[in-house]
């Protein structure tokens, strides 16, 4: 059976290329017109230190990282074991490692039945036998991955000969040389099964997630951010750093994350559009100024890269445990949105519309992304920017601010039909009005009233309503509309879901997934629609205390939520496709262990 | 300062009509009269000035003031007004607040925002107590004061606005006394005029929680800065920072110098980055394209 798809993962030390090499098989497979994903991995040290990659390339759009793996080459076992258990070979994998590697057979971190089978290939010595440095042995990697999958190498070539262009012909052709010894030495593992056809789709792009939410924040009209570095966001930033200014815009790093929020509600109470971005303990840290832009009724967009907490936690590896803190967060009923992103162009589509939301409903909106979805390259078509729309925020017109009673002040905060009134920008000639944390009444004025709070919480929350209705856009829905079973899932899980229930499906099993990128206000009538005849619905998620199941239950009501079934873990690594059949089941009909 | 062209204004102008919640005899009082002579002084458009606030006794300001105000949460005003002049250049930004939001909760801000130079008129006034919250310590209350939370009096040495002020690079450093509002009002038109990041010590008694005679204290220690001072003498200025207020209380211009502000940093920037422009979304996702030709021709 010939594979429309390949997964190689390969691991070594600071310096040994590896994912140079990850990139460069990237770069060749899009320019060849496939699709791929790219997912890195360190070890804690800030420069040099192990690394990983896991990489998939495709025929067709890639949804998940892939769990068996096709090829696994290891520059040396010290540094593989570090990552054994995100990258697991089994029978069918080709295992290479260095020849050099002197560990004892007892010692290497592969199961019994596998030791064998690994083939040792003297990369090194390859490397400086052609291109007369150790440097080059991952270009001897690639050579190997090349030959072993049948993969053509003139790309490589041609990425080789750019790559080192500036070194001269020289270099050009003693790399060109040690890929093709690398080609040849793999060539008698040739696996036959593999073909991958390039889609014939035009040019592709590669994307990491991180960079595809700062475009999307940029597409969408931001002209200000401020934040704090943490890992795993601060890519966000340094591309609105670079990108923002080009098109008048303005970054600012903020002396804390309190500050960074605080910067950009007083950028976007004056009239730009703005956001802040952070990871789990700069989130925790801007609670107090979530609430603020809430009850002010400021657009805002808050954005979190979800890593492993509580605390420090892990913060180079993935988690779902911030959802209930997003919905939830900051205290006192403070009316809000929450929005996920599932993969990497949803980080472009999700921002746009995370902003267009806070615009039009002046309201703090949370765009929880997480570190998978935002470390990791994907191979994807361009985006179709004349799909892009923006929306401004609603602004009083001039009759309407000459008509104001200056004794009082403009009547920032009027009651209208819809709950939003016009916001005036400072500027705005009659528009001056007193904003405040404080509960307040139309124009601001301080008050402590029950009757008085109990209304303007009303409004703060009412104008939210039509949110689910106008972006229904926001939910993904997909199998067998006669399915039985289901799987629920919100994030970065949805590419394992999606596989899984293409799984199911290719064994008999009808199944439906449905993953909502609108976590709140939860469009519970949608949601109920998608689940409808649905025997099972398994709730999957990388939370140890299962948020999203908790959740849930709370929104749906008992009837639907009686059919839910529980699977969860702690994060530390993207759901895998395989995982998710395990916990479902052959038949889809598994119960959750508890 | 933008420039503004509005017709002649007066105090009454600038005059919100809600009530303040101040105590009878707050020093406070006087600050927000010394504020309305100043706006009505430069003659600043109400609809291109905000004013921005924390929280505390003397954050209750903005309500009082008629600009585009925002009293906000504690210790977040000066990020907060950075935010908007940065948003909007061409408004005069102000911020009032107290000892307690910007030398304990928000002090870490203070030090940025005076080391980033950014135009804006920091008016802090300082009574050496929490009034809000009913009398507890405050960073400048002095030491051994006895307070609801320093029974035996307060074992902390006193923060000092003005030498941190100055350690921290601000442009424009002077002192002033709510009991003044001549002076006071010269002093805060003269801050807002500053090109550059303006703060002002406002040293405004609490009647309620530090006692009535506090008014006749800080007039016995008050003198004006001697004849010759130069505000432009770093020395100088380090000499009258390092006074003990608790026996001399010097008001007038301290310091004073001119350097480029945060938001000419911001422009530069900009030129910069616009040099190979103008830029479209296009060219941002051609960029992620690898070698598309429309970026390879980009030189």
């Amino acid at each position: 059976m010939s594979r429309k798809d390949l997964v190689v993962g390969m691991a070594g030390a600071g310096g040994d290329g590896v994912v140079s090499a990850g990139e460069l098989a990237l770069n060749v497979a899009a320019q060849q017109g496939l699709f791929g994903m790219l997912v890195k991995s360190f070890g804690p040290q800030i420069r040099g230190g192990e690394s990983s990659i896991r990489l998939r390339l495709s025929s067709e759009p890639v949804l998940s990282q892939g769990d068996e793996l096709d090829v696994l080459i290891a520059f040396n076992w010290a540094d593989y074991a570090r990552f054994r258990s995100e990258l697991v070979p089994n029978a069918q994998t080709i295992i290479f490692v260095d020849e050099q590697d002197k560990t004892p057979e007892k010692d290497i971190p592969l199961a019994e039945a596998l030791k064998r089978a690994v083939r040792r290939i003297p990369f090194e010595q390859i490397a400086v036998e052609k291109a007369g440095t150790a440097l080059a042995k991952n270009i001897v990697a690639v050579g190997v991955l090349a030959g072993a999958l049948n993969l053509p190498t003139d790309g490589f070539v041609k990425a080789i000969g750019r790559r080192f262009a500036k070194k001269g012909e020289k270099v050009v052709a003693s790399n060109v040389a040690a890929l093709a010894a690398g080609a040849e030495v793999a060539a008698q593992y040739r696996r036959g099964d593999v073909r991958l056809v390039p889609a014939p789709s035009g040019p592709l792009m590669i994307v990491a997630g991180n960079d595809a939410t700062g475009f999307g924040a940029l597409a969408a009209g931001c002209r200000f951010i401020a934040s704090y570095p943490i890992t795993p966001q601060s890519e966000v930033m340094e591309y609105l750093n670079r990108e923002l200014p080009k098109f008048g815009g303005t970054m600012v790093q903020g002396e804390d994350e309190l500050a960074s929020i605080a910067m950009a509600i007083g950028a976007s109470y004056a009239g730009v559009k703005s956001m802040t971005a952070s990871s789990g303990p700069g989130i925790s840290l801007k609670q107090e100024a979530i609430g603020l832009a809430s009850i002010a009724e400021i657009p805002l967009v808050v954005l979190n890269v979800q890593r492993v907490g509580p605390s420090t936690g892990i913060p180079t590896k993935t988690e779902q445990g911030d959802l209930l803190q997003g919905i939830f967060g900051t205290h006192g009923d403070a009316s809000k949105v929450v929005v996920g992103t599932t993969d990497v162009e949803d980080c472009f589509w999700v921002t746009v519309d995370a902003f267009n939301i806070a615009e039009e409903y002046q309201t703090p909106v949370l765009v929880l992304s997480d570190q998978f979805v935002g470390h990791r390259t994907e191979i994807v078509r361009p985006f179709d920017l004349s799909k892009l729309t923006v929306r401004d925020r609603k602004k009083p017109t001039e009759e309407e601010l000459a008509a104001v009673d200056h004794r009082h002040g403009f009547a920032r905060f009027a009651d209208t039909d819809d709950g939003i009134s016009p916001m005036s920008i400072p500027g705005m000639p009659g528009g001056s009005y007193l904003n405040s944390g404080l509960e307040h009444d139309v124009v601001g004025a301080p008050l402590s009233g029950v009757a008085g709070h109990q209304k303007m919480t009303e409004k703060r929350w009412q104008k939210l309503d039509t949110v689910a209705d106008r972006y229904r856009h926001l939910m993904v829905v997909a199998g067998a509309r006669d399915a039985d079973v289901g799987i629920m899932a919100w994030g970065a899980c949805k590419g394992a879901v999606l596989e899984a229930v293409a799984a199911l499906e290719a064994s008999g099993v009808k199944a439906r997934a449905v993953v909502p990128r609108l976590l709140w206000p939860f469009p519970v009538a949608d949601v109920e629609a998608a689940l409808k005849g649905l025997r099972a619905i398994h709730v999957v998620e990388l939370s140890y205390s299962a948020q999203f199941h908790t959740f849930l239950k709370s929104q749906l009501s008992a009837e639907v939520a009686g059919r839910l079934v529980r699977h969860a873990r702690a994060g530390g690594a993207p759901l895998g496709v395989n995982e998710v059949l395990a916990w479902v089941g052959s038949d889809g009909r598994r119960a959750a262990a508890d | 300062m933008a420039h503004q062209a509005v017709a002649r204004l007066s105090i009454k102008d600038y005059k919100a009509d809600l009530k303040p919640v101040w105590c009878p005899g707050c020093g406070d009082f006087g600050v927000a009269a010394s504020v309305y002579q100043a706006l009505a002084k430069l003659n600043l458009d109400p609809d291109n000035t905000v004013l921005v606030s924390g929280i505390g006794c003397s954050s209750r300001l903005p309500g009082y003031v008629n600009t585009y105000s925002f009293n906000t949460i504690h210790g977040r005003a000066l990020p907060i007004a950075t935010g908007v002049k940065l948003a909007n250049p061409g408004l005069t930004v102000l911020v009032a607040g107290g000892d307690g939001d910007g030398f304990a909760i928000g002090t870490s801000h203070f030090v940025h925002t005076a080391r980033r130079n950014i135009d804006i008129t920091y008016v802090c006034m300082d009574n050496g107590i929490y009034g809000l919250t009913k009398g507890q310590v405050s960073p400048t209350s002095p030491h051994d004061l006895v307070t609801k939370t320093s029974s035996y009096g307060n074992i902390e040495a006193p923060m000092n606005p003005v030498l941190m002020a100055l350690t921290c690079g601000a442009t424009f450093i002077a002192r002033a006394f709510s009991g003044d509002p001549k002076h006071s009002q010269e002093i805060i038109a003269a801050a807002i005029t500053h090109r550059g990041f303006s703060f002002v010590h406002m040293v405004s008694p609490c009647v309620t929680y530090r006692g009535r005679e506090q008014f006749d204290i800080v007039r016995e220690r008050i003198r004006a800065l001697a004849e010759g001072f130069d505000p432009s003498n770093r020395d100088q200025a380090r000499a009258v920072a390092f006074e003990d207020t608790e026996q001399v209380i010097s008001l007038g211009l301290i310091y004073r110098e001119e350097r480029a502000t945060f938001e000419d940093g911001h422009d530069r920037a900009r030129r910069k980055a616009q040099a190979r422009g103008p830029f479209t979304y296009d060219d941002l996702l051609h960029s992620f394209i690898p070698d598309h030709e429309a970026v390879a021709a980009r030189p």
